[in-house]
């Protein structure tokens, strides 16, 4: 006999588990029909937010994300997380400027915060600094 | 100690919303570290980070949109503004003279706590969202 917390964290780990497979699908199962994702370039809806997963491993097919805490309490789990992919595929930012390969390697930190209600991801919403990201690609100025 | 915790991480808000150096450092242990884009702080480190920050910034304020509290960590997520009037500086010294443009910032803050004391900090927001607002680099 699990906790609901324990479950809910369960369901994260489950998401970067899928998302580190690139296996879109299995992270559509854990949402909600409701699901809203917010983005950096907005909310977006399941089927938004899977084609912009998409954007991102085309753009970094060795994309891996590591957590490296969870906390969690009622509905809310947050994850912290280092990222590190190539940049080898053709990338398009949040409003869907291409970015043609660097070939460059990019380590960014996040934090994720998911709502999950009976076990299904119903908002999401996640921090990163798209500077580090930009600045690792050679595609603008370190700060 | 999880609602102490919580009361410490609000509290951290207040203060810097108050622009109280002061008051943020005695909600600190002395080993403070901070992670964020600009690297590792110590508490100095850290406290003329904020007052760069501040001097940017004269009116900023945050406001707590959700905390998430589990044995020592409470995250915050937040909602800021602030209207650039002043000098502020990038982590590597670049000088940005005051645009007079407001931007509105989200983001998170992860506290570790110890014996009621912040010990690890770690903050999380897209820098590139703040540059865009202020006229300095194209939206992305």
């Amino acid at each position: 006999m699990t906790s609901i917390i324990e479950d809910n964290v369960k369901v994260v780990e489950t998401f970067f588990a899928a998302l580190n497979d690139h296996d879109l699908n299995r992270m559509d199962q854990l949402r909600a029909t409701s699901f809203e994702g917010g983005t950096i370039a907005g909310t977006m809806n399941a089927e938004r937010i899977h084609r912009y997963n998409e954007t991102l491993i085309t753009g970094f097919p060795d994309l891996h994300l590591d957590i490296n805490l969870t906390v969690a309490e009622g509905d809310y789990v947050v994850a912290n997380w280092t990222l590190t992919g190539t940049h080898t595929g053709m990338f398009r930012t949040p409003s869907r400027v291409a970015i043609p390969p660097s070939g460059r390697s990019a380590t960014m930190v996040g934090s994720h915060t998911f709502e999950i209600k009976n076990g299904r991801i119903v908002r999401d919403w996640f921090y990163t600094d798209m500077v580090s990201l930009l600045s690792q690609m050679g595609l603008m100025p370190p700060m | 100690m999880i609602e102490d915790n919580r009361k410490v991480a609000r509290d951290f808000f207040a203060a810097l919303n108050a622009h109280d150096l002061d008051a943020m450092d005695r909600l600190r242990t002395s080993e403070f570290q901070s992670d964020a884009t600009p690297g590792r702080m110590d508490i100095e480190r850290n406290r003329r980070y904020i007052e760069n920050l501040i001097s940017g910034f004269p009116d900023l304020c945050f406001k707590i949109n959700l905390t998430v509290a589990q044995g020592d960590y409470v995250v915050v997520d937040w909602a800021a503004e602030g209207t650039h009037q002043g000098a502020f500086h990038t982590p590597s010294g670049a000088s940005i003279a005051p645009t007079g443009r407001t931007a509105k910032m989200v983001g998170s803050h992860t506290f570790e706590l110890k014996d009621g004391k912040i010990t690890h900090s770690w903050f999380f927001t897209d820098t590139a969202s703040l540059l865009a607002q202020l006229g300095l680099m194209p939206p992305i």
